[in-house]
């Protein structure tokens, strides 16, 4: 494998990467000083909330990043004869180390706003991490994990639509959005009603978030679940 | 320093792209991957530049199968569609192609690109015309310098000026930097004049895998007359052959 073009793009996604993050960043900061002023304007300090939902937004950034590079980079990478496994290493490392990154500055950034706050604002920000592991650098840690296992699932679904035909594209829009918004409330109705199977759901999740490394290691396994679906997809994947 | 296709065979539903082809490219020699539309010239640049995958057969380059990176890395297919992101300029593209492709000649680039008058600027790439989209990637392709250069169609949408240019800069190039030319074309006669050994492909067959010289009137024109259709000579000579092909059916 020549390392030196696999590093090259590897550097190119995460430059493309950061300057998405930067954006983001920019986006939020100024969310946050809009909410924080209009919000201090208005309520009693004591009563300021802010539901800013920073940590939800940038998962929901990494599963679209997910979507959009995998078929960018496998178009373009090929041009520079990179092979499927290097380009899906490539996305795979970018991806990650976008994520560190952007979850330490987004968790920083988030503290820095409610310090800036002096304390008045409560933060509800995260329906994952924050309020389930207080310290900043732990909701962190689970961040970048969720980020990561979201990425892969944007990757996922971006390859499948790439891999299959008009046909099977069309099948998998209606029935996966059928089985979503009809099959799966009538599932879990149906599921709900049994004792055992409520128990066994309501354990998974207070397990789920007992600790930080049951999440982590969850979504982690979720992440590379995903991963190596991906994987088999591309590896035969034409370049079109 | 070959590349060399084993009974290859590609499969698109019902239709045979190509069957059982083998054929070796040889080191510093410029070919022609000459065939109507639909012949299969594509499939096989595709199949060589690792783009799509052979339902059966091998391919090495240089000894080592197309599936590695080293191997792959010896080549540069300009293929006729645009691979780059939307938002990509020429400028960009240029400069990520010298970190992407060790060996990327970026000055020579720059040269080139100023005798096509291509800007080098912030123009995206998808907003190019049909004919400056396929000089750009003449351009990379040129500025490569791997030590295989793979062109299919090259001169779509190119101007006589420009086609001209084009032919003159490759045997420029050739003679500079000796590699492995494969120019895949269904315009024979512009070609004539410059290729040495002839891959003449038929539904997915090859027909004639032979020099230049061992075709029938197999003289080299000068590359001044090429335009002028003076290098009809293998030109008929292939519209005889596929019309052969044709009543054999």
């Amino acid at each position: 494998m020549n390392n030196s073009r696999l590093l090259a793009a590897i550097r190119f996604r995460c430059q493309d990467s950061a300057n998405a993050l930067a954006v983001y960043l920019g986006v939020m900061l100024l969310l946050y000083a809009a909410m924080a002023g209009m919000l201090n304007g208005i309520f009693d300090h004591d009563q300021t909330q802010i539901s800013g939902g920073s940590e939800i937004s940038i998962v929901i950034m990494f599963f679209v990043l997910g979507i959009v590079c995998i078929r960018e980079d496998l178009r373009h990478f090929s041009q520079y004869g990179l092979t499927r496994r290097s380009v899906f290493l490539c996305d795979l490392t970018a991806h990650t180390l976008a994520a560190i990154v952007g979850c330490l500055l987004n968790s920083l950034l988030l503290q820095g706003v409610v310090l800036l706050a002096g304390g008045s604002i409560v933060t509800l920000t995260s329906l994952f991490t924050l309020p389930v592991f207080s310290l900043w650098y732990v909701s962190a840690g689970c961040s970048i994990v969720l980020c990561l296992c979201m990425a892969m699932l944007g990757q996922l679904i971006s390859l499948l639509y790439y891999r299959l035909s008009k046909r099977g594209s069309l099948l998998l829009t209606f029935g996966g959005g059928a089985l979503l918004l009809v099959g799966l409330p009538w599932l879990i109705s149906r599921l709900v009603l049994l004792e055992p199977l409520r128990k066994a759901c309501a354990m998974f999740i207070s397990w789920l978030f007992a600790a930080p490394l049951h999440f982590i290691a969850s979504f982690l396994l979720l992440g590379l679940l995903f991963a190596a679906l991906s994987w088999l997809l591309i590896r035969r994947a034409p370049v079109k | 320093m070959t590349i060399e296709l084993q009974q290859v065979s590609k499969r698109y539903g019902s239709l045979t792209a190509l069957r059982a082809a083998t054929v070796r490219f040889a080191d510093h020699k410029i070919y022609g991957l000459l065939g109507n539309n639909g012949a299969g010239k594509s499939t096989m640049l595709n199949l060589i530049a690792g783009r799509i995958f052979p339902d059966a057969g091998s391919i090495r380059i240089d000894g080592r199968p197309n599936t590695e990176d080293a191997a792959l890395g010896r080549l540069f297919l300009m293929g006729e569609k645009n691979l780059f992101p939307d938002e990509m300029n020429i400028a960009r593209a240029l400069r990520w192609a010298e970190r992407l492709f060790p060996g990327f000649d970026l000055a020579y680039a720059r040269e080139l690109a100023e005798a096509f008058e291509l800007p080098v600027n912030r123009k995206k790439i998808k907003g190019l015309s049909t004919g400056y989209g396929s000089i750009f990637r003449i351009v990379l392709t040129l500025a490569s310098r791997a030590p295989h250069l793979l062109f299919d169609e090259p001169v779509l949408g190119l101007d006589a000026q420009h086609r001209d240019l084009f032919y003159r800069l490759l045997l420029a190039h050739y003679a500079e930097t000796p590699c492995t030319i494969i120019l895949s074309t269904h315009l024979i006669a512009e070609v004539s004049g410059v290729i040495e050994h002839a891959v003449i492909l038929r539904q997915g067959q090859i027909l004639v895998d032979q020099p230049r010289e061992a075709l029938p009137a197999g003289s080299r024109e000068p590359l001044a007359s090429m335009l002028a259709q003076e290098g009809a000579d293998l030109q008929n000579y292939f519209i005889k052959l596929m019309e052969e092909g044709a009543k054999n059916e």
